[in-house]
């Protein structure tokens, strides 16, 4: 059971370090829903022992919710504004993974230095904590707005991944409270793309900045 | 015996995995292909052939081959690629294992450059790159390996691989594994890092630097190549199949059909598959390091 926890945390990884190097954003977008539906299905494989149905209604949500729901809303809110399927990179894709792999070391030192045991490994801490680092990494360094926001959903991924782990037994409310959260910002950030798309005809946040004053 | 037999095999039988990849790529075409044992047709050819030598390449020139096959022969006493005992075998000598690989390359890119022509040093300096991105991820592979078994030397590595190691740590094997499977791709030249039936200049990386050597100094580098690819794929092997509880006809069986059949495998992947763009190549060396730090890192944690 240790081996197939571990085998999920390798997949987000894997997916997380594609986020890092990709410039397209429909892989992207793929990557991030691969990733949503491994950390939905920890639920049920840290709970396989004592199986019961708070985890498997959690689960079946976050895998539904970010795994199918979340990816279907950007793509369509790729074809609707019509945002050009290339991301600008600030930094480029081998030093971005590079960067992500010193992000992944320091992860790793953290977790070691943790106050809290988590019942499984130590493992999980750093993943989740890479995964934030990850996230916010790419919200730092893409230049379209549209790249934040799978950016800040990524971010939202790692700490889901950190409560999932730390958390004895199945804070359902909780859960749900928190995914009900970033949903509704999902759609305020597609909408106000949307927007600002239709308006200025491009989504660049650093020409954003001349709207100020 | 035993050790013997190790030196031996690979000898006799590796221009025959390089007419297995050959079949198979031959099959994916639909044609009916070259013979499975030309390439030892071509090195008896090439022996009875003339030296030609050109009036800008020195002595080096000369050497590299040489020293190719001869660093490639001391990898073969080292590694046990049959049984399990190797001819020799020290505390420390996978690290030799590594230097002597890129010796080999080190001498073959010196005997390029000696030709003068700025044709051979492009490839030279592809060759240099690429290998230079490989060595970290072959060393963190034989990292894992040793923290995992606790043995420093070659043959002590793959004696001591066995269930217990497989089923505790099924994923970092997985992963060093699969990392190891790309750094063979790339040792030996094949698709997704370098096309060897290209005849495409802008494509070329390992064939333009042996471009210049004629009669025995092109059978010793087309030996060296099918060795090491001979070589490396018996690790592999080895470590996905533990083999220190069968006898001795068993293990040279399974040493042998497995590595035709990773032949097999390999001659699917440059089937199906094109070689990657200059720039995709490196950032999948540098995805295969990762990979094979992740396998370290669970072991470490």
């Amino acid at each position: 059971m240790n081996q197939l926890i571990n085998l999920a945390l390798i997949i987000v990884i894997l997916s997380t370090f594609f986020i890092l190097g990709m410039k397209n954003f429909k892989p992207m977008i793929k990557a991030f829903a691969i990733q949503a539906i491994i950390i939905g299905l920890i639920p049920l494989i840290t709970h396989s022992k004592n199986f019961s149905h708070e985890a498997f209604y959690l689960s079946l949500i976050l895998v539904v919710s970010k795994g199918i729901i979340f990816p279907w809303v950007l793509m369509r809110t790729i074809k609707k504004s019509q945002i050009s399927s290339e991301a600008v990179l600030l930094i480029s894709p081998s030093k971005s993974i590079f960067l992500g792999f010193l992000a992944l070391v320091f992860a790793f030192l953290f977790s070691s230095h943790f106050p809290i045991k988590p019942p499984f490994t130590n493992f999980t801490i750093a993943v989740a904590f890479f995964t934030v680092l990850a996230g916010l990494f790419t919200i730092m360094g893409r230049k379209s707005a549209f790249n934040q926001v799978i950016g800040y959903l990524v971010f939202e991924n790692g700490i889901f991944l950190l409560a999932l782990n730390l958390a004895r037994g199945i804070p359902l409310m909780i859960e749900l409270g928190v995914l009900f959260d970033v949903f509704a910002g999902l759609i305020i950030m597609t909408v106000a793309i949307d927007h600002i798309n239709r308006e200025f005809e491009h989504i660049d946040v650093h020409s954003l900045n001349q709207l100020k004053g | 015996m035993n050790t013997l037999l190790n030196i031996v095999i690979p000898l006799l039988f590796a221009p025959l995995l390089i007419g297995i990849i050959n079949r198979v790529k031959a099959f994916f075409g639909g044609r009916v292909g070259i013979p499975t044992l030309q390439l030892y047709w071509d090195l008896f050819k090439l022996i009875r052939k003339n030296f030609i030598y050109s009036r800008t390449s020195g002595w080096i020139f000369r050497l590299g081959p040489i020293i190719g096959f001869a660093a490639i022969f001391t990898i073969s006493l080292l590694v046990p690629s049959t049984t399990n005992e190797a001819f020799i075998s020290f505390s420390g000598d996978i690290f030799l294992i590594v230097y002597l690989l890129g010796f080999i390359r080190f001498f073959l890119i010196l005997a390029a450059l000696d030709t003068g022509s700025s044709f051979e040093g492009m490839g030279s300096a592809r060759e240099a790159f690429f290998s230079a991105l490989a060595e970290p991820a072959f060393f963190l592979c034989l990292i894992s390996w040793v923290i995992l078994t606790g043995q420093y030397s070659m043959q002590g590595i793959l004696l001591h691989t066995n269930q217990t190691i497989w089923n505790e740590y099924s994923v970092t094997v997985g992963l060093t594994c699969f990392a190891f499977f790309l750094i063979i791709l790339l040792e030996a030249c094949r698709i997704p890092f370098d096309d060897p039936n290209t005849h495409l200049e802008l494509t070329m990386i390992h064939e333009v630097m042996v471009l210049d050597h004629a009669s025995l100094d092109f059978a010793f580098i087309l030996y060296t190549s099918a060795l090491k690819l001979w070589l490396l794929s018996s690790l592999l092997i080895h470590l996905v199949f533990p083999f220190n509880e069968l006898s001795l006809g068993q293990q040279v069986f399974l040493s042998i059909a497995g590595i035709l059949g990773l032949g097999l495998i390999i001659g699917i992947v440059e089937s199906v598959m094109a070689r990657l763009r200059m720039n995709k190549v490196h950032q999948l060396l540098i995805g295969a390091a990762i990979v094979a730090s992740l396998g370290l890192l669970l072991v470490l944690g």
